[in-house]
């Protein structure tokens, strides 16, 4: 039997009519070269794909603990890695970026404990919320180092503990100029000297305390009396008071002052709640949140209207600045990273972060006499007239998004401008600006600069017999304010009598007080000068 | 609770079930009697991967304390000085400060006299950054267990030697002083705490409050003072009898740790009115007491322990150097360092940017 014509075609077939069982053949065909390349591209155009592949991908949901329904909106990320994404209604996720099989999956949401999971196989991590309540009873966390103390801040955070310790923050209850200004004592502890806020406002003690000694209980018997204050309360502006803050109350800034403009959580029944920047700290005690990035954080102290006078305008002043429509925060200039510190905590539980995104915490501000000094620079043109020599000098604020000098109200620059012959005599300033009386009256020897050719940059509050400088309390109009405006430099002339032939000397001299001469002669306070800028030019 | 989350617990359950089983077998004995190494290692590494986060299952968790908290024999604490080892060399924070702890307990009040001599040869001096302290108090534990179990002998050696690192170290800081740091072959301070150590065992309350007020002002000066009181007591001392408590090696660490509790308070004026007896002990206590000292000056911000503080920032124990830092900064309102993770270099630079800028102050007492 004949299975196939091929066999007997090609000659190779049984030609045993009736058993020719063999599988017919065909004949064997030349593959194409074109073909050969067609499916080379289609292995390689797979081998690429294969290769390319979404292997890195996580995937997951996030859901509510309480109900297990899917959470909408949460905020998703590897822990220590930059990438975020957001959950869709389902509360299904998918991160691009590689993540380490060792590394946790960690998820935020407003209202809720940050929350995390191993990122092993498909990721399902469950919000809680955190409790909202204020309760009396809370007692504030130490942030001192104390192994003894369960709960003490410095024990973990020691460097953070340490920036914040030369903040003025730190130092708020206790600061001496503060005590003195309130109780109206002098540095040596004498009574009724000088300014005296207790014996002016005895009702109002409480609204210094807002900020300065924000722990204080309300209802306890020393309130208003900071100077009584002990313990963690003593401590001013804390680590516990600072992350426990869940909101800042916008409506009002300037009116609402420190610790009554901020919804504190404080829980009871030893829970903890923790707020701050990281959205990535999954202890089941942190929240995460934006405000730790916003000048509104800021505003309640840093912004107020006090007995009628716009005290402290820091927070407006940034506010109607460049820096805040180009999105640069305060805590960008006055928390800006060391670049050193990789760890927020020691031990177990901590990662090592970029040292770029560990914010500093001491507060880097007019204590800080090089920060104070990076703030501004003077440039000088001189040169020699016929009958005089004629000087522009010009003050420029540099990468301050507020005005300078800013805060408390006495804080003021002072610019002297001096011009010597050969032999150290000064000549006589025949235009230009003078310093007023609020520089100092009196020898020269002792800082007193008032009649000095210069300026001063500053606000000066004016009180209701007309005395200059007068508290903020007592202020009934503000007499001037030359404060130098974010980015606006201020350009000064001045000229002065050519009396030799000889070389001239002229010296400029930019200087920082905290408080005017006056004031703080009164109080004996030994505060010295800070001088930020200096220029000397030797004309011909 | 949803279906996924039950199945996933008690999996949980299951698979811990099943590889405790040798462990769960001898539950009973675990609180009578001994059990082998191996068991208690396994209860002390489970309590570990629980305390670091990597056991999530509260059911499995409750097993896991329950069976940590029954550690409570002589039996126990190698396999606790292994895990406190391992705990340290991961600088996990919080099984370091649990297993310190049990450790402590169990040698505070043990009457063989090998355990203590077992726990300082086996523990590992490691650098725990803050929680060094509590590895030291476990050392202090070891060297009081030895002192009460084998006599003053080996303790009083082990001071010495201790003493004599110290001496070196001072030596190389100016500002310091020596000069009253026990001579060898005085063996008034191990007897002290030796009779603390009997007073606390015999329980004799009453007793105690009779000596309260009474410690020796300067012990190397007498030759049999009164024993201490105990250290539950030191709460109800005055300041000032508190800063006489000083000069008692036994009792150093706890008077200052109860100073800086009490520079925090209403007595804060009062702790700074000492200052100076708190200097003295950062220029001569060993480790513990330096640390604590800096500590406590910070606390005070106390402006002429500058110098001082400076000088224990070239200290040889990076904890003593952190905490003068600290304390430094605290005072000063300057942020020289060093860090914690600081190199030789960068200390010495710290060193030389606090003289520099203390040497440029007014009101420095050179």
């Amino acid at each position: 039997m004949r299975l196939s014509a091929d066999a007997e075609f090609l000659g190779t077939g049984n030609r045993d009519p009736g058993f020719d069982l063999s599988w017919p053949r065909r004949p064997p065909r030349r593959f194409p070269r074109s073909h050969i390349s067609l499916v080379l591209v289609v292995v390689g155009l797979v081998a690429v794909s294969w290769l390319g592949r979404d292997t890195a991908a996580v995937t997951g949901r996030v859901v509510f603990d309480k109900t297990g329904l899917p959470v909408a909106g949460a905020r998703v990320g590897a822990r220590g890695s930059n990438e975020r994404v957001q959950t869709g209604a389902d509360g299904r996720f998918r991160l691009r970026s590689a993540a380490p099989s060792s590394s946790r999956i960690v998820a935020s949401k407003p209202g809720h404990f940050i929350a995390g999971m191993p990122h092993v196989g498909g990721v399902r991590v469950r919000l809680k919320k955190y409790p909202t309540e204020q309760s009396p009873d809370y007692e504030w966390l130490d942030p001192g180092p104390d192994p003894a103390g369960a709960e003490n801040c410095a024990n973990c955070h020691a460097e953070i503990y340490r920036q914040w310790s030369a903040s003025s923050h730190a130092r708020s209850a206790v600061n001496r100029h503060f005590l003195d200004v309130f109780y109206g004592t002098d540095w040596t502890g004498r009574p009724n000297v000088g300014w005296n806020f207790s014996r002016d406002h005895p009702e109002a003690r409480a609204v210094c305390v807002a900020c300065h000694v924000p722990t204080i209980a309300a209802d306890s018997s020393i309130a208003d009396d900071p100077a009584r204050a002990t313990g963690v309360v003593r401590e001013g502006i804390h680590c516990d008071l600072c992350h426990k803050i869940a909101g800042a109350d916008d409506s009002a800034i300037g009116l609402q002052h420190g610790r009554d403009a901020l919804r504190l959580v404080k829980p009871a029944g030893g829970v903890q709640v923790f707020f701050g920047p990281l959205d990535d700290v999954d202890r089941g005690r942190d929240v995460y949140s934006p405000l730790y990035k916003s000048s509104l954080y800021c505003a309640s102290c840093h912004e107020g209207t006090l007995f009628g006078t716009r005290a402290y305008e820091t927070f407006s002043e940034w506010r109607a600045s460049d820096y805040a429509r180009r999105g640069v925060e305060c805590q960008d200039c006055h928390m800006k990273p060391d670049g050193t510190t990789r760890r927020i905590a020691t031990g177990a539980g901590a990662i090592d972060r970029d040292p770029a995104s560990i914010s500093t915490h001491h507060f880097a501000a007019s204590i800080d006499e090089s920060f104070l000094r990076s703030s501004v620079e003077i440039d000088v043109d001189a040169r020699r007239e016929k009958e005089c020599v004629r000087a522009t000098i010009t003050v420029r604020p540099k990468n301050v998004g507020h005005c300078l000098p800013t805060g408390s109200p006495d804080r003021h620059l002072v610019l002297v401008v001096r011009a010597t012959d050969a032999a150290g005599a000064e000549l006589r300033q025949t235009s230009g600006l003078t310093i007023g009386s609020e520089g100092g009256v009196g020898s020269l020897a002792a800082g007193n600069l008032s009649g000095q050719p210069g300026t001063i940059f500053g606000k000066l509050l004016r009180g209701p017999a007309g005395e200059s400088p007068a508290p903020f309390w007592r202020a009934v109009a503000v007499e001037k304010d030359s404060r130098l405006r974010p980015d606006e430099p201020a350009e000064l002339q001045f000229t002065f009598d050519r009396s030799s032939d000889g070389p001239v000397r002229l010296s400029v001299s930019l200087i920082y007080r905290r408080f005017y001469k006056l004031t703080a002669a009164e109080k004996g306070w030994p505060d010295s000068d800070v001088t930020l800028a200096e220029r000397s030019i030797q004309l011909p | 609770m949803s279906l996924n989350r039950i199945v996933g617990r008690w999996l949980w359950v299951g698979v811990w079930c099943v590889a405790a089983a040798p462990v769960a077998a001898q539950q009973g004995r675990a609180v009578q009697g001994k059990l082998d190494e191996a068991t208690y290692d396994r209860i002390v590494e489970d309590f570990i991967q629980y305390d670091i986060g990597n056991i999530r299952d509260p059911v499995a968790i409750d097993q896991i304390r329950m069976r940590f908290n029954a550690l409570t024999t002589d039996a126990a604490v190698p396999a606790l000085v292994r895990g406190l080892n391992r705990s340290t060399q991961m600088r996990a924070s919080c099984p370091i400060t649990a297993i310190c702890s049990r450790i402590r307990s169990i040698v505070n009040h043990t009457k063989d006299p090998e355990l203590g001599t077992l726990v300082l040869k086996n523990l590992e001096r490691r650098d725990v950054g803050q929680y060094n302290y509590h590895l030291a108090g476990v050392f202090n534990s070891a060297e009081k267990a030895v002192l009460r179990t084998k006599g003053a002998a080996m303790a009083k050696d082990q001071f010495h030697r201790r003493v004599d690192s110290d001496q070196q170290r001072l030596a190389s800081v100016p500002g310091m002083k020596l000069t009253d740091l026990p001579a060898r072959g005085d063996d008034a301070q191990t007897r002290s705490a030796n009779e603390e150590a009997s007073d606390s065992d015999a329980k004799k309350p009453d007793a105690d409050k009779s000596r309260a007020g009474r410690a020796p002002t300067n012990a190397t000066a007498k030759p049999n003072p009164p024993a201490p009181a105990a250290a539950t007591d030191l709460k109800k001392l005055s300041v000032a009898d508190l800063v006489k408590k000083l000069d008692d090696f036994a009792l150093q660490i706890k008077v200052l740790e109860e100073l800086y509790r009490r520079a925090g308070s209403s007595d804060g004026r009062e702790v700074a009115a000492h200052a100076d007896a708190i200097i003295k002990a950062l220029a001569e206590g060993d480790a513990a007491v330096r640390e604590v000292s800096a500590r406590l000056l910070g606390q005070l911000r106390e402006e002429k322990a500058v110098p001082q503080l400076i000088g224990a920032v070239a200290d040889s124990n990076p904890h003593v150097r952190s905490a003068a830092a600290t304390a430094l900064t605290r005072t000063t309102r300057q942020l020289f360092g060093p860090n914690e993770n600081a190199s030789a270099d960068e200390v010495k630079q710290a060193v030389a940017r606090w003289r520099e800028w203390w040497a440029k102050q007014p009101h420095a007492e050179r």
